[in-house]
């Protein structure tokens, strides 16, 4: 059994699994709910003068027949007072000392209102703060949540109002709706802040009713633009929390959040920088028991990689991702099919003939069998056929001994001296 | 496409060129490939250029890495 | 299925067998088509139905390029879905045979070509007149398939049909608790939307004759099937209770249910897909037991593996290597007894099966209320011949390519030139060679013009 706890900047959590803040963290009742199923933290559904949501809220991409592979949604922050909220997480914490909670703030980008709303809910005992500078609906039109996540000086002078006020960690949560999220980050930072996180859910519009011509969710026949989250949100939030983890200026603690549903997923987020993880639709998809494998599974995974405690995972695979210019133009794999394995289902043929090289050919055993061959010398190794392939093992991508390594950035270099 | 077919002829050319004791001199890539400029290393021959058009990635990537080696062995 | 007591509750047993896949069952599995390229299910379907193609058009919501892709390769594709032997064909050749289960292409296309049954979106039009007029004789798969595409083609079509219905087997001998005869009375019908005329109860070589059709016509298809199953040629096949499977089972077919079998002991000969057919039909009209009688052993049987596997489940009984030798009345005209001989097999026959030999004195009897005769099916011999038209035994003979028969103006497609080792006769089979004759029709119509 390997030691599952973190140190997320200063806040001491028995696993690295905390609910983001949304919709499962919305009351006492499901928080203590959520720790009685093994999360470690939650961060309360983020606070703030109360709002007014509109109906329906919610929708999501289905995908061949696969529920929710990505998810949007237009609610705002939470719609219940203040005072309600501050009785029932000091309840929780009361009831769950060990656990963690975070305060997810959003206010006017008023220096007293953040003074205000950070001592009272200090006051109450959350282990630290998470300022919502990411929704990128509703809030935002009011100069809130990714409008002033957007802006490195508004990031900046916000975490520091807070800071002023705060005696617990500071965390700020960035928008993924920005060309580059080190510049937000990095404001954070020179702000002061303890940790961020990232990332909040991205613009989207989910679809259109082709019967209605409504937009899709729709409120009375008009709709907005949501945020995009779930499983098909975690590349791009993955990139970014790579893009933060690998600057070398900073070594603020991150906190993953974007896609995560099962240990592995959450592996990854680690392996890329992430010393925390936060999880809110994969919990909204199939409730707070996913939490069980995701401890179980995380467990067995370091045992077998010999690691006693999983702050061994975090930052990893860091080092290897890298610019474009220090990847080696040498290297090479090219496709090769195991014909044992093939179904012949001839994807790869028509994916290489239309989408890549036009290098693998479908032709005729000496037994008269239908069979397919890469003709490797053209094979740029894109890894196309591999990827349509429906069989694991069917086609293997095989390394070629090729040149010293090169890399681009070498290249130029050399192509400089002359 | 056989555009292996293609790298095969312009490596061919590089080759010979090296062969005859050329050096590549310079080298321009523009929209249109790489150009690349060899000149014999043969004092009395110095006028002698010959200028090799590129076209595949793979030509491009072959006579960097016969420059590095050139300059390999020279050091 | 329930053993039934009175006539009302043996409706039941009726019903089709195999329920329609639900909405999340066709998602899943349209889910889990592969898409392949050059797809082998498409080139194991007889017509060449485009597989993938209709499957991927279930799964982004287009229903009628769904059926329209079915009903253009295979006129008869409500049908089939339901009787195609498909392990045989689409579903044999899926890839996903060798990684996990096979599509479930049959089930699928049933699903499309219900969408198309309920809305009654028109998926076809008849092509501009071209003046010219075929007759085809017989409404089965094979002259409606022939029929329909005339039809598109711009021919003015006339179908005759003997029967009350038209459809051939579609209608009345395939089982309705796996095809309802609703199906293929939807298939006739569209085909007749395209502007061709069936005329039933229109026998020809008797309400019509044969010279009639050849001067009124410029081309003529033969589509008449087989008759009925041939005579025993054993003393008692004419007692009362002695019956023909192919009547028989057009009886069930027909709605004519009756109470009759209800607690009685029934024997099969022969052991066919059709005998098959006719045994399921006497369970679940309520025979206490039924026995299916054969002169070889299992291994020869011809019926296909999962029809045999549907008659254990549904409590037939199997008599190998028996011969019945003659029906013995019961005083009053009716079956009552069975003489038997054993079997044994010898060498190899023509039919590339070891040959059933009589075992000495080993004849015995069984007691039975019901004989159903499933022996294999004539020919049209006669009409056959009044055509004038080359034959071998009863199987027309054509030109594989064009359909054409000895007389370059009749045409023959279907169940009656199928014969012995040129595959199966199904109605897939019938459906394709309809479909062929029409455009060797309008080729050859097109190149004399
Ligand atoms: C009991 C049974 C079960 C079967 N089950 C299956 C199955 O599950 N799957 C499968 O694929 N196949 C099955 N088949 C085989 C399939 O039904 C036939 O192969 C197919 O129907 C042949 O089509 P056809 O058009 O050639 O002939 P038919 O369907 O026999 O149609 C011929 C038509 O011509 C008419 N006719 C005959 N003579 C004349 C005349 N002189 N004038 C006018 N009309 C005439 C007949 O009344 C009939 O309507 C089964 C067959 C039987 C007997
Ligand atoms: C492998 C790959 C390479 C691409 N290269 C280019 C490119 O060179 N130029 C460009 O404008 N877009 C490029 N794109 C982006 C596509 O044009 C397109 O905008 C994007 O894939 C989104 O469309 P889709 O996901 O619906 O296919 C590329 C996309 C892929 C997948
Ligand atoms: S890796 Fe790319 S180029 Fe090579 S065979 Fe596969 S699809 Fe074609």
């Amino acid at each position: 059994m390997a030691d599952l706890s973190i140190n997320f900047a200063g806040i001491k959590s028995m696993n690295p699994f905390w609910l983001a803040s949304g919709p499962p963290t919305n009351s006492g009742y499901q928080v203590q709910r959520a720790f009685e199923a093994g999360w470690g933290g939650a961060v309360w559904k983020t606070l703030g003068d109360p709002i007014v949501n509109v109906t329906s809220r919610f929708s999501a991409l289905h995908y061949n027949g696969q529920r929710v592979a990505g998810f949007n949604n237009i609610e705002l922050i939470t719609d219940r007072p203040l005072d309600v909220n501050l009785r029932e997480i000091a309840e929780t914490k009361k009831k769950f000392p060990k656990q963690v909670i975070i305060a997810s703030l959003m206010v006017e980008p008023v220096q007293e209102k953040w003074h205000e709303i950070v001592k009272k809910v200090e006051d109450v005992g959350v282990d630290g703060l998470e300022l919502n500078f990411g929704c990128p609906h509703g809030m935002a039109e009011r100069g809130m949540g990714s409008a002033s996540g957007q802006v490195p000086e508004l990031v900046e002078k916000q975490t520091s109002w807070a800071k002023e006020a705060a005696e617990t960690p500071v965390i700020v949560k960035l928008t993924p709706n920005i060309t580059d999220i080190t510049a937000t980050a990095y404001a954070a930072s020179q702000g002061g802040a303890d940790a961020i996180s990232l990332i909040n859910t991205i613009n989207s519009l989910m679809g259109i009713d082709l019967d209605t011509w409504n937009t899709i969710p729709n409120v009375a026949g008009k709709g907005t633009h949501g945020g995009y989250c779930g499983p098909a949100v975690k590349p791009i939030a993955l990139s970014m929390v790579g893009e933060c983890a690998r600057q070398t200026d900073s070594n603020i603690p991150i906190s993953g959040i974007g896609g995560i549903g099962t240990w592995r997923d959450a592996a990854e987020f680690m392996l890329m920088g992430a010393t925390g993880l936060q999880v809110c639709t994969a919990a909204m998809h199939h409730g707070f028991r996913i939490v069980e494998d995701m401890i179980d599974g995380l467990n067995n995974y370091l045992d077998e990689k010999g690691l006693a405690s999983v702050m061994d995972l975090v930052g990893r695979s860091v080092p290897k991702y890298r610019d474009w210019g220090d990847l080696d133009l040498n290297h090479r794999v090219v496709a090769r099919i195991n014909q044992d394995q093939c179904i012949h289902c001839n994807k790869c043929h028509i994916a290489c003939e239309d989408g890549a090289h036009q290098c693998i050919e479908m032709y005729t055993d000496k037994n008269g069998k239908p069979a397919l061959k890469v003709r490797e010398e053209d094979c740029v190794g894109c890894n196309l056929c591999s990827i349509v392939c429906p069989v694991d093992g069917a086609i293997d991508m095989i390394e070629k001994p090729g040149e010293e390594p090169m890399t681009w950035n070498e290249r130029q270099a050399l192509l400089n001296t002359l | 496409m056989h555009e292996y077919k293609i790298f095969l002829k312009e490596k061919k050319q590089i080759d010979e060129l090296m062969e005859q004791g050329c050096q590549i001199v310079s080298v321009k890539e523009n929209l249109n490939g790489a150009f690349v400029q060899f000149r014999p290393i043969d004092e009395e021959a110095l006028d002698q250029v010959n200028t090799l058009r590129l076209l595949t990635p793979d030509s491009r990537k072959y006579f960097t890495n016969q420059l590095r080696l050139k300059r390999q062995v020279k050091n | 299925m329930r053993i039934p007591d009175t006539k009302e509750n043996l409706w039941k047993n009726f019903d089709e067998v195999r329920a329609d896949l639900k909405p999340k069952e066709v998602m899943e599995e349209v889910s889990r088509c592969l898409f392949c390229y050059d797809a082998p299910c498409t080139k194991a379907c007889p017509t060449n139905i485009n597989v993938p193609s209709f499957i991927k058009k279930i799964a982004s919501g287009n229903m009628k390029g769904a059926a329209h892709v079915i009903m253009e390769a295979n006129p008869m594709g409500a049908t089939c879905a339901r009787v195609c032997p498909t392990e045989e064909l689409c579903e044999g050749a899926c890839v996903l045979n060798d990684a996990s289960l096979p599509i479930m292409i049959g089930d699928l296309q049933r699903h499309a070509t219900n969408w198309a049954m309920k809305n009654h979106e028109p998926l076809f039009q008849p092509g501009k007149p071209n003046g010219k007029t075929v007759a085809i004789v017989g409404s089965g798969p094979a002259g409606l398939s022939a029929a329909r595409e005339l039809a598109r083609y711009g021919f003015k079509v006339t179908v005759y049909e003997k029967k009350d219905k038209a459809g051939g087997l579609d209608t009345y001998g395939i089982v309705p608790f796996r095809l309802p005869q609703a199906i293929s009375l939807w298939e006739v019908e569209q085909v007749e939307s395209l502007g061709v005329a069936i005329h039933t109860n229109t026998e020809v070589g008797k309400d019509v004759q044969v010279e009639t059709l050849m001067n009124d016509f410029d081309a003529v298809v033969l589509a008449v099937g087989m008759s009925d199953v041939p005579l025993l040629g054993i003393p008692g096949e004419d007692l009362d209770g002695v019956h023909d499977a192919i009547q028989f089972i057009e009886k069930v077919k027909d709605g004519h249910l009756t109470d009759r079998f209800i607690g009685k002991r029934a024997a099969v000969i022969g052991a066919g897909n059709t005998a098959i057919d006719a045994a399921t039909c006497l369970k679940r009209l309520g025979a206490a037991n039924v026995s299916m009688v054969y002169r070889r052993s299992e291994a020869e049987m011809t019926a296909y593996p999962f029809e045999y596997a549907f008659a254990k489940q549904d409590g037939i009984e199997f008599r190998w290597l028996t011969q019945p030798k003659s029906f013995i009345d019961d005083g009053l005209g009716h079956v009552a007894r069975m003489e038997c001989v054993r079997m044994k097999l010898g060498e190899i026959d023509a039919s590339g099966r070891r040959r059933p030999e009589k075992v000495k004195n080993s004849e015995f009897y069984m007691d039975i209320d019901v004989v159903v005769k499933a022996t294999g099916q004539v020919r049209y011999t006669s009409l056959i011949e009044a055509f004038g038209l080359e034959n071998d035994h009863g199987i027309v003979k054509v030109n594989p390519e064009t359909y054409q028969t000895s007389n370059p103006k009749v045409y023959a497609a279907g169940d009656v030139i199928f014969g012995n080792g040129s595959g199966e006769a199904m109605v897939v089979a019938a459906a394709e060679q309809g479909k062929k004759t029409a455009r060797a029709i309008q080729e050859q119509m097109l190149s004399r013009i």
